[in-house]
């Protein structure tokens, strides 16, 4: 029970700490404050390769943020010691498959650089980290295997239920 | 289902009711009514054995095969 509890407790100030950091960004990034810009290069000379990376790293943001939602909602249900029922079963698959989309678009943005890096020798922005978005999508795809398997205790669970 | 579990046809015949076979065979009158009612997955063979001692019965005398 501790163990669940501290669980929901991270991933909600995971979320919400994430959620005050987008609201910063979007109150403070027109005044300069927080620089976003880490190419040295003003946005109107940007290439088209830098607002690809750009918009895949939004997307790919958004993808773990709803991933990380999801995971949220098994913690609720994990708090109420539910474990075979069909909402962790069904949270936790979409959080992996969110997980796993956020990792292939991280390592898509991080390929694009390395080309980048080698063509035009361009060393484009930030979050190109290539171990993040494997560890990002590996833990996505335990997930949706930890829901199937969780999928197979449910039924054995409801036919040890119905056995007399 | 192609099991048929001829319970009640084996309460009747014994004139017992369904409470009192659960009391003797110690399950729950909530189970014995899911496996009345051809609900359940399986049946143990504990069970099955009290459920023949308290009826005196054969396991045949309960349950039936019919094909699909």
């Amino acid at each position: 029970m501790a163990k669940n509890f501290i669980f929901k407790t991270l991933i909600d100030i995971l979320f919400i700490f994430q959620g005050f950091g987008i609201f910063g960004a979007f109150v403070l990034a027109p005044f300069g404050i927080a620089k976003i810009n880490q190419v040295n290069l003003a946005d109107n000379k940007w290439p088209t390769h830098f607002w690809i990376l750009l918009l895949l790293g939004i997307i790919a943001y958004i993808m773990f943020m709803i991933g990380i939602y999801h995971l949220r909602k098994v913690g609720r249900y994990l708090l109420s010691k539910r474990y075979f029922t069909v909402e962790i079963i069904s949270n936790l698959k979409r959080s992996g498959v969110f997980l796993i989309f956020s990792g292939v678009l991280g390592l898509m943005g991080f390929i694009i650089n390395w080309i980048l890096r080698l063509e035009a020798n361009y060393n484009a922005i930030y979050g190109t980290e290539i171990a993040l978005p494997f560890f990002i999508g590996i833990v996505g795809l335990f997930f949706v295997i930890q829901s199937e398997a969780l999928l197979f205790a449910k039924n054995f669970k409801e036919e040890n239920d119905l056995t007399i | 289902m192609s099991i048929l579990v001829n319970l009640d046809i084996m309460l009747a015949k014994r004139n017992m009711k369904s409470n009192e076979l659960a009391d003797i065979v110690g399950i729950t009158t909530a189970n014995l009514s899911i496996l009345k009612t051809g609900k359940a997955k399986a049946i143990r063979f504990s069970t099955l054995e009290a459920i023949c001692k308290a009826l005196d019965c054969q396991p045949a005398d309960i349950l039936e095969y019919v094909e699909d």
